[in-house]
Order: structure tokens, then sequence, then C-alpha cells
């Protein structure tokens, strides 16, 4: 089984091309989970990031490690701590009335990020999609059927407030789910999940897909396999990371370069850049060099299930009114008649 | 010490919760249990890692090489990201002119098919029956002896006409490598499977006198007007189109295009359209005919296009003083609204509207050619489609329609050709494309099926098919199967284990495009022409060979005038003469473009017999065709019927094309098929979409199971219940049931073809079909 802690949306400490080889499932889960809960409220300068890159190491042997670090002679925590300061908000901005739900961001995001595929993939309870496009209608009869696209990717939901009140973070018992400040990528930590699958009850998007099995590959297929991304094991949830390992080749890149600052198209998700219609938008919500920050103002820009205080970070833009009211069906006052197409 | 009761249970109790807390606290269960589970895990081989122990992936360098995708029409420009010698990505070329940086899905999932288990792996040599998947690997040595010797010895025999080939183009070197190769050794039997290019490639012969593929100026257009075209499902180049679409869905509201879909299935298209009209299947020329007769009536049409560049518009008489109809006599007097109205379904409010909205936009354009574009379709429903663009003077016009050369290459030498060669040339084609019936017709690749199952047996004695899966996708599957049976030598030259290939005596794998080079011809429906360069990116992965290559080393080997043909070492040499001087820009930008193109103007632009562009079509005449009435050389509408009659199949089948489910020579990668609806493929059983209120009428309900009943074929499918499809037509998926590749795809569903028939256009020969009657019942 391939583990990698740098896909757990931990800080890039080191470019580590590397898999270590841990068997499921292990105790050291938990010593985890407490060195997290640590970390979290000791003092500064503890790296969590490093004691689990440094365990993940530790628990079974290096598979491979070919690549030398950019960061020859840097300490982690000084690599750590560089990474400080500014605080970058990542988000989404889908527009609709583009999106053609022809699924290149699905499968693009299929191939980047190691998802694996059955014989039957069709039972979608047990079938692995981190990106998924959804079909709604408006719910009236021939010929007056309007049908409309949803490219759903995790929603990153930043919550109100205070630490942990993203839904599925709130719920981790391991702390294997994490929503970092810094970017504002909720993080999972593969080697700390032990599929209790609470997180997926909490999520009111779907996002989370439980792995029932371990992922495997036709002989010769495994040539294809992304380095950058581990495959996750057997018994474990999943979920879109915004590509966080782009994030850290893009981090890493600039790094080097001696840049503190990330350019917006180097960092961009799988899915964005796959969408031949250009209907995803991808970039620091915060930042208004950055594309979305405008595209997000739009007065036909919603969110999914806004109502809920999820405060998710992926926003979608459509001039249809139904649509629009259609993304809020739990508490949306009216034109709740929306349904799968 | 004395041990009474009570101490005794004291210490017990004491015992036992030490003992407890002892197992409790000792690591050493703790240990067990886990290693008891590592353990369990090795025990059963499905629980260990996936095999992926000692296979790791390699990591490395990361570098990117840039190519072209060939896995349709559409010709986007890729970008291979490569961790040192692995293919671990396929993205969209930024700046390349066709698809600038986007990519579909199965152009993604393009990755698959090169490591997958659907590669064939050497050359193979079939060892059980036709169809039982039995094959053994054989040397290329033993592979081409053996293809040269069936092949010389029927040329010896006199019977070098009995070989045939099918491509799935007809365009670029290696399709004229095997045009060559057909000429020198004495056959006429090359055919291209079937597209919409070859009606509307005919259409453009017949109304502009063009040899000419059709250019669509989608982007600059701001009124498109469909006829069932799939303009998002994966019509013409696909990612170009959804980009165009995009444009159209950018700006502000008053100069955003306006999308109108005429189709009767609420398609990914027509969900996207600014207007759905669902016309009744079969009818659209009808409907074309009818907004031409609004836009006539109206004077809405562009009267210095009409009348200085048109011929047969107004009534005219010929030199004997007969006179003719014109189009505008027969449109005002045949396809007025209501009637109109009745036929297709659409009301007259809504035609007139359509038609002024049409004619009155800035820069309209009406296209043509149902779903995807891989059914051939009637002439002259094409005609009148073409007809209303002529009319809004959009031909060869900003944001119109226009006739789109290729780039020029090189002319290679003629062929010598030697007296069974000529022989052989000149014998009437299998497919009956270009004799007295369809004088005008260049293939017919649903035909052929046709002329072996009613011909004398050895009406073909070999086929060799690349780049197509004719078994998979030529209508009337069982036919096909049939025709098959009767070809005693089949070869292939396939990359993968497709359904052609599965049931060929002999296969000899080409590379995969990943792996090769090769030009790639304009795609399907730009504007301006391109060449791309497909080159290697990664070494070969498997024992294949380029089939130019292989192609040339058959030809030598036959010897004579076959091998005289082709005086190339090999295949890159045959490119890089053929692309002359455009192969330093070619291998350094990886396409050329004619950026500058711009379509003949109208007094130049059309090579007809009359230097116009015709409603009359003269060419008729000229070419010899027997058209019985007037109305024949004018665009019109024509019935074609749905074969079956209604009594026993009260419904109507039509395909769907769907842009995450590949219809053509490639099988659909498991990617995309996991990227399918749910309420597309369930298990290994397929969906067709059922209106609720013909639901109703035969007691079906949401996902139930029914017997699908076609003249063609039955299968078992299961219903979804869709608001999307007109009552009383049922739409199935097209590009399942393969037997064929692996078991990510055989099995899956059942194929649209084996329930469709062919019903042939009375003109071209070729397939006019655009569904069937069918009966749906409870199983």
């Amino acid at each position: 089984m391939l583990r990698n802690a740098r896909q757990a949306g931990l800080e890039p400490i080191i470019p580590s091309f590397q898999y270590s080889i841990i068997p499921w499932p292990r105790p050291g889960f938990s010593l985890c989970g407490i060195l997290h809960l640590l970390s979290h409220q000791g003092g500064p300068g503890f790296s969590f990031g490093g004691i689990v890159q440094l365990l993940s190491r530790q628990g079974g042997p290096i598979a491979k490690r070919s690549e030398a670090s950019f960061y020859e002679g840097v300490t982690m925590k000084e690599a750590h701590h560089k990474g400080h300061g500014k605080t970058y908000k990542y988000g989404m901005v889908v527009d609709l009335d583009k999106c053609t739900g022809c699924g290149a961001c699905m499968v693009a995001c299929m191939a980047e990020n190691n998802l694996p595929f059955r014989k039957d993939n069709s039972d979608r309870l047990r079938s692995s999609l981190w990106m998924r496009v959804y079909k709604i209608s408006n719910g009236l009869p021939f010929p007056d059927m309007e049908i409309s696209y949803i490219p759903r990717p995790c929603q990153h939901c930043e919550g109100h407030g205070h630490h942990a009140a993203t839904p599925c973070v709130s719920v981790c018992p391991a702390c294997a789910t994490d929503y970092s400040h810094e970017t504002g990528i909720v993080s999972q930590i593969y080697t700390r999940c032990f599929g209790c699958r609470y997180c997926m009850a909490a999520c009111p998007y779907h996002v989370r897909i439980f792995n029932w099995w371990d992922p495997t590959w036709p002989k010769g297929m495994e040539k294809y396999l992304n380095p950058d991304v581990s495959v996750r094991m057997r018994g474990v949830v999943e979920k879109c990371s915004f590509c966080y390992h782009r994030l850290q080749r893009a981090r890493n890149k600039a790094y080097a370069e001696g840049r503190r600052e990330i350019h917006e198209d180097e960092y961009q998700t799988a899915c964005t850049q796959a969408c031949p219609a250009g209907a995803i938008t991808f970039g620091d919500l915060d930042n208004p060099e950055h594309k979305v920050y405008e595209l997000k103002k739009s007065r036909y820009a919603f969110r999914l299930l806004e109502e809920l205080g999820t405060n998710p970070k992926v926003y979608y833009v459509s001039t249809r009114d139904w649509v629009r009211k259609a993304g809020d069906v739990y508490t949306g006052k009216k034109g709740n008649d929306v349904m799968p197409a | 010490m004395k041990l009474d009761r009570r101490t005794f249970i004291e210490l017990s109790v004491g015992f036992s919760l030490g003992a407890g807390a002892g197992i409790m606290l000792t690591p050493v269960n703790w240990k067990l249990m886990d290693d008891m589970t590592i353990w369990s895990q090795e025990l059963w081989p499905r629980y260990q890692l996936g095999g992926l122990e000692g296979r790791l992936p390699q990591t490395g360098e990361v570098t990117h090489a840039d190519s072209v995708c060939t896995l349709c029409p559409g010709g986007c420009g890729i970008t291979v990201r490569k961790v040192k010698d692995r293919v671990t990505k396929i993205e969209g070329r930024e700046g390349y002119p066709v698809n600038d940086g986007g990519i579909c899905p199965l152009g993604v999932a393009g990755l698959q098919l090169l490591y997958g288990p659907w590669r064939v792996p050497s050359p193979l040599r079939r060892a059980g029956k036709r169809g039982s998947g039995k094959f053994e690997r054989i040397t290329w040595d033993e592979a081409i002896n053996k293809v040269v010797q069936k092949l010389g010895d029927l040329r010896q025999r006199g019977q070098s006409h009995t070989v045939a080939s099918i491509l799935g183009s007809d365009r670029g070197t290696v399709p004229q490598l095997f045009g060559r190769f057909l000429s020198a050794y004495g056959s006429p039997n090359l055919i291209r499977t079937a597209s919409a290019e070859d009606t509307y490639e005919l259409a453009l012969g017949l109304m502009q006198g063009a040899t000419a593929s059709v250019g669509y100026d989608l982007e600059r257009a701001n009124f498109i007007l469909s006829f069932g075209s799939g303009l998002i499902e994966g019509w013409g180049s696909p990612v170009r189109v959804i980009k165009a679409h995009s444009i159209w869905r950018s700006g502000n509201s008053k100069d955003r295009a306006t999308v109108v879909q005429i189709e009767p299935r609420l398609s990914n298209t027509a969900a996207k359209a600014d207007n759905w009209y669902p016309v009744n299947p079969g009818t659209e020329a009808a409907l074309a005919l009818g907004l031409a007769h609004i836009i006539v009536k109206e004077s809405l049409y562009d009267s210095a296009f009409v009348q200085n560049h048109t011929f047969g518009f107004e009534d005219w008489s010929d030199a004997t003083g007969k006179t003719y109809m014109g189009f505008k006599r027969l449109v005002l007097t045949e396809y007025k609204p209501g009637a109109v109205s009745m036929t297709t379904g659409i009301s007259v409010t809504k035609i007139v509207q359509l038609a002024r909205a049409f004619a009155k936009a800035k820069r309209p354009l009406a296209v043509w050619g149902r779903g995807k574009g891989t059914t051939s379709g009637s002439l002259y429903e094409c005609m009148a489609v073409h007809a209303l663009n002529a009319l809004v003077g959009n031909i060869n016009q900003l944001g119109g329609v226009s006739t789109r050369p290729q780039v020029a290459t090189r002319a290679w030498p003629a062929v010598s050709r030697d007296g069974t060669a000529r022989k052989g040339s000149h014998r009437p084609r299998i497919d009956g494309a270009g004799t007295s019936r369809y004088p005008l017709t260049r293939y017919l690749p649903d035909r052929w099926p046709q002329a072996i199952n009613g011909g004398r047996p050895g009406t073909i004695q070999a086929l060799l098919v690349h780049e197509a899966d004719p078994y998979f996708t030529t209508t009337d599957s069982a036919a096909v199967a049939k025709a098959f049976d009767g070809i005693p030598f089949v070869v292939s030259f396939s990359t993968y284990l497709d359904e052609t290939a599965y049931h060929a005596d002999l296969i000899l794998p080409n590379h995969h495009y990943l792996e090769r080079w090769e030009d790639i011809p304009t795609p399907v429906g730009l504007q301006k022409p391109i060449l791309g360069l497909l080159r290697p990116v990664v070494s070969p992965q498997f024992d294949t060979r380029h089939v130019g290559d292989v192609l040339m080393t058959i030809a030598k080997e036959l010897g004579g005038t076959v091998a005289d043909a082709f005086p190339w070492e090999d295949y890159e040499t045959v490119l890089k003469e053929t692309m002359g001087d455009k192969w330093g820009t070619l291998e350094e930008e990886g396409y050329v473009e004619d950026a500058g193109y711009k379509p003949p103007a109208w007094r130049k632009a059309f090579g007809t017999p009359s230097g116009k562009f015709e409603f009359y079509i003269t060419a008729f005449d000229q070419a010899g065709m027997k058209v019985d009435k007037d109305v024949g050389y004018l665009p019109h509408y024509e019935p074609v019927e749905a074969e079956g009659d209604s009594s026993t199949y009260p419904l109507t089948l039509i395909p769907a094309e769907l842009i995450r489910l590949a219809d053509g020579a490639i099988g659909n990668p498991p990617f995309c098929t996991k990227a399918l609806e749910e309420t597309e493929l369930k298990g290994n059983d397929l969906f067709v979409e059922v209106n609720p209120k013909t639901a109703a009428n035969y007691g079906l309900s949401e996902g139930r199971c029914a017997m699908l009943e076609t003249p063609r074929g039955k299968a078992k499918v299961l219903v979804h219940l869709f608001e999307g499809i007109m009552p009383g037509v049922i739409a199935i998926p097209k590009g399942l049931g393969h037997a064929a590749y692996d078991d990510y795809l055989a099995g899956k569903g059942v194929n649209a073809n084996s329930l469709m028939g062919v019903v042939e256009d009375p003109i071209s020969g070729l397939s006019a079909t655009w569904g069937i009657r069918a009966k749906l019942t409870r199983v």
C-alpha cells in the first residue's frame, strides 16, 4: 500500500518524491492524532507536519527517493516558517451557463489524482469520484424541461469564525481532516483516517468517498500513476484536495526561485485546466488580482446550501433563476421542485 | 494465612481485575491483533495492495511533450506530462489553434488506452474460431509473410479487385498510402467509414461545385440554428465547439449569441441552447424549408447574394423554352407554415418567430449533421439546411459556412500500374459508389455488407482494416457479422483489440498514437486549414510497428510494380518528403496553419456549371442521374421512413450520442465509462430514455427491465423516465455493447447499431437512417 504523508494536506517541507509503505490498520494513527492535537495546543515552533513525515518514514521501508531536495541545507523548521506570513483563500467559481456537462473535469481529476476504476462503477455509492458533475432539472414536463449541470468538487467549507466549523472537520475523531487557514483547503490525511465515516455523514455535499476496496490497476497500467499523489488504501475516506500537490509544486518552485508569492496561473487544479468550456475559474478569493475575486461578486453567483452556514469556497454562477434556487434545496423558500434529471 | 471465603472472594476479584487490566494494558494482544489483520490481508491476493509491490511507479524528472490527439476527427493539440519515460497525464495544449488548452474526457483517458490490457501486444494469428477471442503470438516476419502470400496469390489469380480496405479517414499520408497500395495492387475498393461528411461533401459538390470539406465559422456566428447536431456532444472538433459555445455565452445580453436546437431529445446541446424545439424525428428538412418559406415570403433573404450569385431561386426556362420551378416557388407553395407545423410538430407561431429571428440575426448560421456526425444522413435534408445558409447569404462569410481546403502538401509521383492493376482498378466497387446508380458518391460505407451478403461468394477475399472498427460501427450489426463470415481473410492493423480485430484472422498492431509519427489533417468542421504533427512522445510499449512501414514492407515483398510504387525507405521518409518545406515548421511548432486563410469571394467561389450557387442542381443531369420528379432537382423534404410497421412497432427508437461515451472506432476507456450517469448504465445494463407518458402506457416505471424490439433485433434494457424525450420516442445510448476490449467495457449494454437498419438515400445511396420503429415490453 502506498502512503504519502505529503498528500495529507501538510506543509510542503520537503519536496519528497517518495512512497512509504505502511500496512493497514496501524496503531500509529492514534499517536498521530494525539500529536496533531498537541500541535494545535502546543507552543510555537512545533512542526507536526515534520513529525508525521518522520513517523510515516519510520513506519515502513522507503520505497524510493530519487530526487534531491530543493532545500538541501535548509532545515524543516526554517522552511516551515518561511511559508508563514501571508494567508490565501483558494476557491473556485464555476460558470454554469458555460458548463456543458462534458465530464472532462471528472476524467482529468481521475487521471491527476490516481483515482482507481473497477469493472463496474455504475453504483455511485461505491465508486470514487472527487469531482462529480450532477445533472438537475427544473422538474417541468416535456417540452418545458430544462437541465443544468453542476460540477461539484469538495466545497472546502470555511465555516464561520472558529476553528473546526467545517462540517467534516468538526466530527472527525481522528483529526484526519483539517481546515487550513493558511490556504483555505480542507485536508484529508489518509494515514490517520480509520474509516469511521462520520465525515461522510456530516458533509452536506456528499463529496467524501469511502474506499471499500484497495485500488488495483490492470498489469502495466500502474505506469500512468502520478507520483505526486499517493494512492489510497482500503478502509479510508478520501476527497478532492484542490490538487494540493500542485500547490506544493508551485510553492517549491517559487521557493527555489526566491519568491514568496505564487502567481495565479502557477497553481490551477486539474479540472480547471482541463475544462474545455473555461467554465471553472480557480484562484485566491481574497486576492483582488485573481479572476475569482470579481467573478464571485456577480449578481448571479450563489453557493450550494448556503443557508447551512458552511461558508463553502466554491461559487456557482447561473443566469437561470431555478438553478440558483436549486442550489439551496433544503432551505430554499421557493422553487423546491428541483429533481435529478 | 487462613484462606477464608471473604479473602478468597477478595483475592479472586482482585486477581480478575488485575488480569483484566493487565490484558488491556499489555501491548502483546494489540500487537497480535494487528499482525493478524496484516496476515489475513496477505492471505488473500485481493487484499494484497492490488499487486502493486515491486512495481511501484518510478519517480523522476518531469517533462512535457506536445503532440496531437487522434481519438476522434477533432485533432486537438495535446501536451503530455511525463515522469521519466512514463506518460502520467494528457492535457490540452495551450495555444494550439484548435483547442487552446482545453481537452475532452476521451482525450484525457487516452492515457489508459496507451497502457491498458486492450493493447494488441504483438502480431497475432487467430487460433480458435472467429470471434472466440483465441489468438496466438507470431513474429512480424510470419505475419507479413502471411499477408504477402494471400495477396500475392489473389493477384496472380487475377482477383486483385476482391481485396478491400476500410479506413477511418481518407486524408493524410497513411490513408493515402493505403490508397496508393490498392491502386498499384489493382483494387478499387477503398472504403471510408460513415460520417456526416459523406453527405456534406456531396452537397457542397452539387450546390457549390466544390471539392472540399465544410468549414463552420462557429466562433463568430451569433445565431446558431442546429438541426439535430450534437454541438456539445462531440460534433466536429468537440473541444473547439465547446469553446465556441463559451464565446456564445460571453459578453453582455445584447451581443450574446442565440442557439436553437432542433431535436426530439433534450440532449446536452438542447439543454444548453436558448431554445429547444423538439421536432418529430426525421422531419428536420421540412422544418428547414418551412423556415425558408417565411424568409422568402417576408423577403428577409439576402437579395444581393440570392439575385447575383445563385441559380434556380426564381423559375427559369432552358433553351427549348421549357420552364422549370425555382426554389422560391417550391417553398412558397409546398412549405406553408400550417402544413410544416403538421409534419414537424412545431407550432406555426414558433416557426414564424424562428424564421424571422434567424434571418434578422447579424451572422446567422444553420448547422447540419446528426449527433456527433457519425452517420451519413439524408442528402436532401443537408441541402435544405444548406439552402437556409444561402438564403441569409452567409456562404463564405464571416460567421458563416465555407468550403475549406486542406493544407497543400507535396504530391507523390504517379503510380505506374501493370495490366493486373489497371484491370482490377477499373472493376466496379463492391459498395456501388461511383457506379451508374450512384455516380456522385465516393464511398458507401453502410452498403458493403449488403453487397457481400447478397453477392456471389468470394466477392471480397481479403479485407484490410485500419483505424476503423466497421464490425462495431456499421449500421445493422447482424448483416455485418454475416458479411464478415463471408470474407475468408480479414487483417486488422488496430492498436487495440477492438471488435474488428477480435473477428480478424491476423492482427498487425500499429503503434499507439503517442508512440508514432503521422500527419493529422484539418479537423472536421474547422474553417481554416491546419495540419498537425503526431510525434512519438514515448517509446513503443509493445511489439508493434508503424502501419505505414508494414504496408510498404508488404508492397515491397509483393514485388513488381506494386513494390515500385513505394520508392521510400520507410514511413518517416514518406512523411518528411510529403511535408516538403513545411517539415521544419511542423517539427518545431507541431503544426502549420494557414492563419490568413479566407474563403474565396462569391464571384470566384462556385464551380458549378452555372458558376453560381445552385438551388437547382444541374450536376444531376451532367452525371447522368435519373431524378424522377422536377422537385428532385431542388432541396425538398422527402421523408426517410423509419423501418418497420407502426402497428407491430408503435414506438420510434433513435440513437443518443453522449460525450462521455465514445461510439466510434475507439472503445470507451474505463475513466469515461466511470463518468457515465447512473441513469445511463447500471451494472451491465444500459438505460433507454422513455417519456413518463409513454412508459405509463406500457406499465413501465423507473429502473424497470424491459425488452426493446425492432425489426432488426431485440435487447434487454432498463427504463429511465425522462421528461426530456418526446412521447412515443425512445433513445438508446450509442457506444455500448462491445464484446471485445476487456472486462471494463465488454458485455456492458447493447450496441445501438444492432437494433438499426440501413435506409438508403435515393440519390447518394448513403445510409439516411435516423431511427427505427420499435416496441417496448415489460419483462
